[in-house]
């Protein structure tokens, strides 16, 4: 039974930990790279600004593609991806570049999904605050990291708690991994000249 | 929702073997951490079990059952008729158990209570959900489940009576099966795993569906959490639900901003031509590579037929793989640790030929290379809107 689920999962199915998602990894990169027009071989002039970007997205799409469809995270950076939003990064000044892109509002079931968090906080708050117990700061402390959390992980607003931790690990094993992937191959890019 | 299972079997066979690592590794984890570095001590007592391996091994032919099971398991416990099945017990439990030597404490009481399944009378059940009731909080605080364990070793209610104990009880129990006390006996016969998720309600317990299927979220959520606290350097010092999401946290958006560091780094080499990449490697093994590349290609074309059977040595390769992605610097030395898993078998012919570690990286990253350029004609010209259709059409492209 668990063969048959995995016959029809997509074929780029790869571990984090193993050599063959990095193989795969490096593999989508360069492909991206190219594709976005980053390469040297591009006669196009891009600024330092655009190439970073292009090998963002060309970094994420290669890693969510060596991934596979299995994890809900990566299939959600993928349309994310295709979609043309960028995810919010480091630099917030990226009005322009997101909205030329045609970025569109989430689709209307995550808009659905978000909401029943938020009824349960207003409910919390409606109730009349007699005592602040410990056990309350503890579950409003715990509401308030897995909601950061949700906003970390791709495709994190349509998922419960239990499957938001399962999607994190998987998430961080495979962030990893791509950092590991960039790291090797900067470092050989770096080096080839000497 | 094969996709979800797909996942979900990986994290299921992940944390099957959690379920062991009870707060006694967890200590001792504490005490190896204490005078090294905090992850990777910890990774490889985690890692260091002997049985982890061949656990997740076997793990992974029940885990499609369990969420087979898990589905179909809370419509199961909502609608239960008033005779429960005998030999109930929970999917991956009973995997658990079937696979390791060392009697899961957790599956040997609920083996316990199989005996005893049918003796609690309704009564006290209904007795032991009054008195639960007072003072017990949904949280599944980690101190308030080791004070709530005070009744456990004794028999048991097991029975589970949805309508008929649903007096008010609506109020959640505590959940005392995260840590469960090691009093189980362990000469009691494996159960054969039921086709959907059978929870057993503890000592001092409500038995209703409600609180089962909380108890069920909450012991797996408890379970991920553990999972997690291993990953995450610096994590298994908090205790605390909060804290460690704190860390977590903090731990994603840490390599996150490394990737966007690194993407940076990337952008500003200059002549990012990836033409002289091969002029790194040697010769002798360019050519040794040669007949090598067109394997990977197929292993990778074929990678559609990988089947899930497998994934026992994919965890364990997994497992050693992140071991040693934490532990070394450098790349090739895990190049080398990798050349000591089976996994791949081309690989290995390769690498058995290979005398040091980087050549063992450079024919890999040669191989990379090598089938690229021979991509560099074919380019798949698919919009990006396709992109998300394609993940699912089983056939690995990249657009954008």
């Amino acid at each position: 039974m668990s063969s048959s689920s995995s016959s029809s999962s997509s074929s780029s199915q790869a571990m984090p930990g193993s050599k063959k998602f990095r193989h795969t990894f490096l593999k989508n990169l360069l492909r991206g790279l190219r594709k976005g027009g980053a390469a040297a071989a591009s006669s196009r002039a891009m600024s330092l600004d655009e190439r970073r970007i292009a090998v963002r997205r060309a970094a994420d799409a290669a890693l969510a593609t060596a991934r596979g469809a299995a994890p809900r995270w990566s299939r959600s950076l993928a349309a994310e991806l295709s979609q043309g939003r960028l995810r919010p990064r480091r630099d917030d000044a990226q009005p322009a570049a997101s909205s030329s892109s045609g970025c569109k509002p989430p689709p209307a079931s995550k808009m659905m999904l978000r909401r029943i968090p938020r009824r349960g906080r207003r409910l919390i708050r409606a109730r009349p605050k007699s005592k602040a117990t410990a056990s309350d700061l503890a579950r409003v402390m715990a509401r308030k990291r897995a909601r950061a959390l949700r906003e970390i992980v791709p495709g994190g607003r349509g998922m419960d708690e239990c499957t938001l931790l399962g999607e994190t690990l998987d998430y961080a094993v495979s962030l990893k991994a791509q950092i590991e992937a960039m790291q090797l191959l900067l470092r050989t890019l770096i080096q080839a000249p000497k | 929702m094969e996709g979800r299972a797909a996942g979900g079997d990986y994290i299921a066979s992940l944390l099957s073997s959690a379920p062991r690592l009870d707060l006694g590794v967890l200590g001792m984890l504490d005490g190896a951490a204490a005078g090294a570095d905090g992850g990777d001590d910890c990774l490889e007592r985690f890692c260091g079990d002997p049985g982890f391996a061949e656990r997740a091994a076997r793990l992974s032919s029940f885990s499609g059952q369990r969420f087979a099971g898990a589905g179909a398991g809370a419509a199961g416990l909502f609608g239960l008729p008033a005779p429960a099945p005998p030999a109930a017990s929970n999917g991956e439990f009973a995997g658990s158990r079937e696979a390791s030597s060392v009697s899961d404490p957790a599956s040997a009481m609920r083996d316990a209570n199989a005996k005893k399944r049918k003796a609690p009378a309704a009564a006290k059940g209904k007795g032991k959900e009054s008195s639960s009731q007072a003072g017990e909080q949904k949280d599944p605080d980690t101190k308030r489940c080791k004070t709530t364990e005070g009744g456990e070793g004794k028999k048991e209610e097991g029975s589970v009576k949805p309508k008929s104990e649903q007096a008010g009880s609506d109020s959640s129990v505590e959940d005392g099966g995260q840590k469960p006390p090691g009093k189980g006996k362990n000469a009691k016969p494996v159960e054969p795993p039921k086709d959907y998720v059978h929870v057993r309600a503890r000592r001092g317990q409500a038995t209703d569906s409600h609180s089962l299927a909380e108890r069920v979220r909450r012991e797996r959520i408890s379970q991920r959490m553990k999972v997690l606290q291993d990953l995450v350097p610096g994590c298994n010092k908090v205790i605390g639900k909060a804290l460690m999401l704190d860390e977590i946290i903090n731990y994603v958006q840490s390599l996150q901003r490394q990737v966007e560091f690194l993407s940076m780094k990337l952008a500003t080499v200059n002549p990012l031509d990836f033409s002289n990449l091969p002029t790194l490697l040697q010769k002798d093994m360019f050519q040794a590579c040669g007949p090598s590349a067109s394997s990977v290609f197929s292993l990778e074309s074929s990678s559609s037929g990988f089947p899930f059977s497998d994934q026992g040595d994919v965890f364990q390769s997994f497992v050693s793989n992140a071991l040693e992605n934490q532990c070394s610097l450098n790349p090739l030395d895990l190049a080398l640790s990798q050349a000591t898993n089976a996994q791949y078998a081309f690989q290995d012919g390769t690498a058995g030929t290979n005398l040091q570690q980087r050549n063992f990286w450079e024919e890999d990253l040669q191989n990379v290379f090598h089938i690229d350029n021979g991509q560099q004609s074919q380019e798949n010209g698919v919009s990006a809107q396709s992109f998300h259709g394609q993940l699912q059409a089983g056939h690995m492209k990249m657009e954008f």
